[in-house]
Order: structure tokens, then C-alpha cells, then sequence
């Protein structure tokens, strides 16, 4: 009881005009960038988050909150409308979103279906983030230098071992992400390191114009190819309106069983390290294979629909209790959503809700607020949608590069944040042409200074000697668990190793 | 010797990266002290071992891994925007923006001039509206910004 007088606390923070408005403008924006071609929700969140600075740190929190939110609402319009999925999690939502507009002749339906049990999820989501939350804090609470080390390593090893096809490239770019974050001061000393004489180095890498750089502008250049691509709609010529997306009643009933078993699935899906919404769309769309449907899944049908959507969204909400409680996101865009935090000096961890109780309650009850405006303004937008979707990326490439200058400039008043955003756009170009993924660099980047306070306290306790971490239960444990992650790509190799050696075997004789 | 691409250059500057910083942490930051414990090089100086570990491995898979492609256009971007950044210090950080969004909607685009018009107008009142008025940055003027600000005054 005491978390939901707690949450209407946050409640009481967040309704106030212009906190709504700028929830309302969040979610605008977030929606449009989620649903515009080739942006994505990583690159979106980084291109707006400049937008954060002109409000004070609540309000600001808030913004970035339901940006983040309405991002995840955006991805699965163009997956519906021109089966081509915004973000990764769309791709189930594509499945049977796409035929059911196209063969089913229910487009409106399709995108009313993923706009409620998107609802539908995130309310499940952030529901049991209210209880969970301030309980997985608690339990950090009992970490100390040894056991944050730990659960750090996890989320930093989860995201770049697991995600992603090739670990090894994973573990390397983590690594290089957290050398560029040792640029600048030390830590704990605050001596000057890694500057070579340059007094912009002192200063460190600037986060904001590193991520619209490694995300945003690298995403330019990726969008060249795209450019002279036609997208084709049979939606183009036709005008869809609010009154014909309705659902019947009948529509609602099918809804409803797989929006709320996956509002559940996905949440849990979501709290975990490395598991993010794409998991989480994943996973609910597999168990509603399980599960009876009116129609078969995969050829539009809307129980299909319901279940990544509301999957995908429950994750994203579920993320929230690490993130907040632990100080640890489970994806890029946890990630640069936790810089935007840091940067407003919020440290989210287990003193987060004893601390800065108003920011991290009114930051919850904001998610609430944005859920409920995304889907009004969601399904305001649907008559608008193929407009949006259909804008020609070869418009998009001088404007996003403009974004990119003139955000990564006025987050750092100087030239120094556009050189950052240059040579980390440069950066994460090179690195997508050469298959690494940027996510884990991102995260290694934000989590790098906790992660070295916290091993270099652990080895002052311990005077050097490993033992610490096998000395405490809770450290073992996660260790216990980091171990079987490291395992598992090197057990999953063997076993495939095994089976080509039988299978050549069998062939053989 | 089969030339050198950039699946191998990647791993290769990551190893050198962290031979830098494995260099200067042991031998200017310090690693570990007797009395104080890790110094200002411990932590940097294991993650460029794990790096250098991590690189050689990518490198020797890199072998069997297909070459990159790069297209030349693509380049087109960072020059353009080399040339922006370049002309902010002349002529200001916005109109090079604006003049940079006509230039590439014009020579590479080939667009008419009532299109380039139209997105001008989309980005220009993002661009002015949110981070000039709104947000009220104080962009860079550039050298002739700034003479006639002078006269101006």
C-alpha cells in the first residue's frame, strides 16, 4: 500500500500543466520518430534528447521518460502498413499485422489492436514496476563495492555476450566503449587521465553528442542506400479514419486473454539483464502458439498482434525496475535513457527511491501519464500515419545531419560536442560496416565509471585479493550467474560442433 | 601477404588503442599502490588486456569473414557535413546549416527549387524555432557573423 500512496505522490508531481504538456510533446515526438522510416527508437531517443535542456530536472526526466515510452508505441506502424518493422520488436508485429491489413482488409483494425494491447501491456508493465521496483532496491541496498562489481559485470557482459551474433566482437566493443569513458578525469581521484595535454580530453568525452554521433549521424550514412527506395502502400490512396479502425466487440474479446498474458510474460522478460522488448515480442508471440486463436497465427491474425505488442511494451516498462532500482538498463536505448538521467543528476540505484523519492515516483506515474497520452495521440495520428511513414528518406539525410550539428552543438554550447559527434558518427559507421554492434558500447560507456569505482573500492577492502567476491553469498551467486552466461555461447557452440561431427559421421557411413 | 581490409584494420586499432592506454596506465597513471591500492591505471590497464585478448580473436576470425563493401556516396555525408562544420566558423553555425540543407537538396539531390524550398522550411522552423528561440542557444556566429554584429553595434 505504501508504494501506491508513494505513486500517487508521483502523480501529484507529474499533473501539474506543464509537466502534461511536456509529456504530451514527449510522446508526439517519440511516436512520429519511432514510426519514421530507418530512425529507430536507440537513434530517436538520442536525436531528442538535446530537447531535455531547456526544463529543470524533473520535468525534464519526465520528457525523456515518455519519449522513450512513445518510441516503443511507433515501431509497429510501418510494420503494419508497409511490412517493414520500425524497430526490432515490430518484426513479429509484422507476422500478422501486415496480412491482416492487406489480406484481412482491416488496417485500422490492425493498428488499433497494436495501439491497446500496447496499452494494455505497458499498464501491466508499470503496474508491477510500482511493487518491484523499490523491492529490487532493497535488495541492492545489500550490495556493497563487491556485489555491484558483480551485477555490473553481468549487465555489462549479458548485453555484449549474448546479444548480437559474434560474442567476441561484443566483449571487444564493450571494452572500447569503457576506454573512451576513462578519457578525461579519474573516478575516484579525480586526477587528469588519457587528456594527452588536451584541455577538451579534461573534460571527458561528452555523452549526449557521443550518442547522437554513434547512433544518429551514423544512421545517415546508413540511410544512403535507402534513399532513392520507393515505398510502396496499397494503403497510399486510401484514407483511413479513427471511426473505421474501431474494434468490435467481438475484436476486444480476442484481444484481451493474449494482451494480458503477454503483459505479464513481458515484464519479467523485461526486468532481465540483456532481455529486452525484442525478447519480450519474441516470447509472447511464441506462447500464443500455444494457445487456441480464432484464426492461425501468420495470416493476420489479430491475437498474434495483440501478443507481440503488448510483449514488447510490458518489457519496456519491466526494464524500468533495473534500470531505476540497480542503476542497470537492459538495452542501448535503457542505456542512453540512463545517461539522459545521469546527466540530470539522478543516479538511479538502490538509494534512488530513499534519496530522490520524488524524481523516481514522479518519473513511474509520468510513464503511467504517457501511456495513456500515446494512445490517445496514437490513435489520433492513424488517419495521418501513411503521410508519416511515407516520408522520402532522401529528404530525411540533410535534415537528420542537421539535427545531429545543431543538437550535439547546443547540449555542449561549444564545437568541441559537434567534433565528438563527427568522429563518433564516423565511428559507429565503421563499426556497422564491419558487423559490431554499438549497443553494448553504449552501455559499457554509461556503466564504466560505477563499474570502476565499485571494483577499485572492492580491491581497497580487500587489500588486492580476489577472495572478496567469493566470500560473500551474494557476489557468489552472481558470479554463479555470470559464469553460466559466459558458458552458455560456449556450450551452444560445442553442442553444434557435436551434432555437424555426428551428422558428418551419419553421412560418412 | 593478402591485403589488409578493414575487417582486419578494425581489430588491429583496437589492439594499438589498447596498447596506449595499457602504456600510459602502467607507466604514467600507476597501477597498483601499496599502501593507497589501485591507481588511476588499474581499471583501464585490465580492460585494455581484456581488449587486446577480445581484438586478436576478432582478427583471427576476421579471416574467414566476408570483405566489407563501402559505397562511395555514403562518404558523401561526412563530407558534407566536414564542409558545414567548416563553414560555421566562417559564416555562423545556422546558415551553414540551412545553406548546407539547399547544397545537398540542389547538387546532390537534383531537387527543384520549390521542394528545397518546402524542406528549408520544414527544418529551418525546427531548427530556428525549438533550438534558437526555444531552447535560445548561443550558436557560433563565425568570423563574418560576427563583423557584422560589430557594425551592427
Amino acid at each position: 500500500m505504501d508504494n501506491l500512496m508513494l505513486l500517487l505522490d508521483g502523480f501529484h508531481t507529474v499533473l501539474t500543466l506543464q509537466n502534461v504538456l511536456v509529456v504530451a510533446i514527449g510522446a508526439i515526438l517519440g511516436l512520429v520518430v519511432g514510426a519514421m522510416p530507418g530512425i529507430g527508437s536507440l537513434a530517436g531517443v538520442a536525436l531528442l534528447l538535446p530537447l531535455t535542456y531547456k526544463f529543470n530536472p524533473t520535468t525534464a526526466i519526465i520528457m525523456l521518460g515518455s519519449l522513450y515510452y512513445a518510441n516503443m508505441y511507433g515501431g509497429s506502424f510501418s510494420a503494419i502498413l508497409l511490412n517493414i518493422p520500425g524497430d526490432n520488436p515490430a518484426v513479429m508485429t509484422a507476422l500478422d499485422g501486415y496480412p491482416m491489413a492487406t489480406q484481412k482488409g482491416r488496417p485500422g483494425q490492425a493498428l488499433f489492436t497494436a495501439n491497446l494491447s500496447s496499452f494494455i501491456g505497458g499498464t501491466i508493465g508499470m503496474l508491477i514496476l510500482t511493487f518491484i521496483g523499490p523491492q529490487l532496491a532493497n535488495v541492492g541496498l545489500k550490495f556493497g563495492p563487491a556485489e555491484m562489481t558483480a551485477i555490473l559485470l553481468i549487465a555489462m557482459t549479458s548485453i555484449s555476450w549474448l546479444v548480437g551474433e559474434n560474442p567476441t566482437k561484443g566483449i571487444m566493443i564493450t571494452m572500447l566503449g569503457i576506454l573512451i569513458a576513462c578519457v578525461g578525469m579519474d573516478t575516484l581521484s579525480g586526477s587528469p587521465r588519457y587528456e594527452f595535454g588536451n584541455m577538451w580530453l579534461l573534460g571527458g568525452i561528452p555523452f549526449t553528442p557521443f550518442v547522437i554521433g554513434t547512433v544518429g549521424f551514423s544512421q545517415v550514412m546508413k540511410l544512403m542506400k535507402d534513399r532513392y527506395k520507393v515505398v510502396e502502400s496499397e494503403f497510399m490512396n486510401k484514407r483511413l479514419t479513427i471511426k473505421g479502425s474501431m474494434l468490435t466487440r467481438s475484436d476486444v474479446k480476442r484481444l484481451l486473454p493474449p494482451a494480458l498474458r503477454s503483459g505479464f510474460l513481458g515484464t519479467f522478460v523485461g526486468v532481465l539483464p540483456g532481455a529486452g522488448a525484442t525478447t519480450g515480442a519474441f516470447m509472447g508471440y511464441g506462447v500464443q502458439k500455444a494457445f487456441k486463436n480464432k484464426e492461425p497465427l501468420g495470416t493476420g491474425a489479430l491475437e498474434g498482434v495483440a501478443a507481440c505488442e503488448a510483449a514488447n511494451n510490458a518489457a519496456a516498462a519491466g526494464a524500468f525496475a533495473p534500470l531505476l532500482a540497480l542503476g542497470i538498463p537492459g538495452s542501448g536505448t535503457g542505456a542512453v535513457l540512463l545517461g539522459g538521467l545521469l546527466m540530470w543528476g539522478l543516479t538511479p540505484g538502490p538509494l534512488l527511491f530513499q534519496n530522490e523519492s520524488e524524481f523516481a515516483w514522479g518519473l513511474i506515474a509520468s510513464l503511467f501519464v504517457a501511456n495513456i497520452i500515446t494512445l490517445a495521440i496514437a490513435l489520433m495520428v492513424i488517419p495521418f500515419l501513411i503521410k508519416i511513414l511515407t516520408v522520402k528518406v532522401k529528404y530525411m539525410i540533410p535534415c537528420i545531419t542537421v539535427i545531429c550539428i545543431v543538437g550535439s552543438y547546443s547540449t555542449s554550447n561549444s564545437m568541441y560536442g559537434v567534433l565528438v559527434m563527427f568522429f563518433a558518427g564516423i565511428l559507429g559507421y565503421l563499426l556497422y560496416k564491419n558487423e559490431y554492434p554499438t549497443a553494448p558500447m553504449l552501455l559499457a560507456f554509461v556503466l564504466s565509471p560505477l563499474l570502476e569505482s565499485s571494483m577499485r573500492k572492492t580491491f581497497i577492502i580487500s587489500g588486492g585479493s580476489v577472495s572478496i567476491f567469493f566470500e560473500k553469498p551474494i557476489s557468489l551467486v552472481l558470479l554463479i550467474c555470470l559464469a553460466a552466461i559466459v558458458a552458455t555461447p560456449i556450450v551452444r557452440s560445442i553442442i553444434k560442433w557435436v551434432r555437424q561431427a555426428n551428422h558428418k559421421k551419419i553421412h560418412m557411413s | 601477404m593478402s591485403k589488409l581490409n578493414s575487417k582486419q584494420i578494425v581489430p588491429l586499432a583496437a589492439i594499438t588503442l589498447a596498447i596506449i592506454f595499457l602504456i600510459v596506465g602502467i607507466t604514467d597513471l600507476g597501477f597498483w599502490d601499496d599502501s593507497n591500492g589501485p591507481m588511476p591505471g588499474f581499471f583501464p590497464v585490465i580492460m585494455g588486456i581484456i581488449m587486446i585478448i577480445a581484438s586478436l580473436l576478432a582478427l583471427y576470425q576476421s579471416k574467414s569473414e566476408t570483405k566489407a563493401t563501402y559505397r562511395a556516396e555514403d562518404f558523401l555525408v561526412i563530407l558534407g557535413a566536414a564542409l558545414l562544420i567548416a563553414a560555421s566558423f566562417l559564416i555562423g553555425l545556422i546558415p551553414s546549416a540551412l545553406l548546407y540543407v539547399v547544397l545537398w537538396l540542389k547538387i546532390i539531390e537534383k531537387e527543384t527549387w520549390l521542394t528545397t524550398f518546402k524542406v528549408l522550411l520544414v527544418i529551418g522552423t525546427i531548427v530556428i524555432g525549438v533550438f534558437v528561440l526555444w531552447l535560445e542557444v548561443p550558436f557560433p556566429k563565425g568570423i563574418i557573423g560576427e563583423v557584422i554584429g560589430g557594425w551592427l553595434h
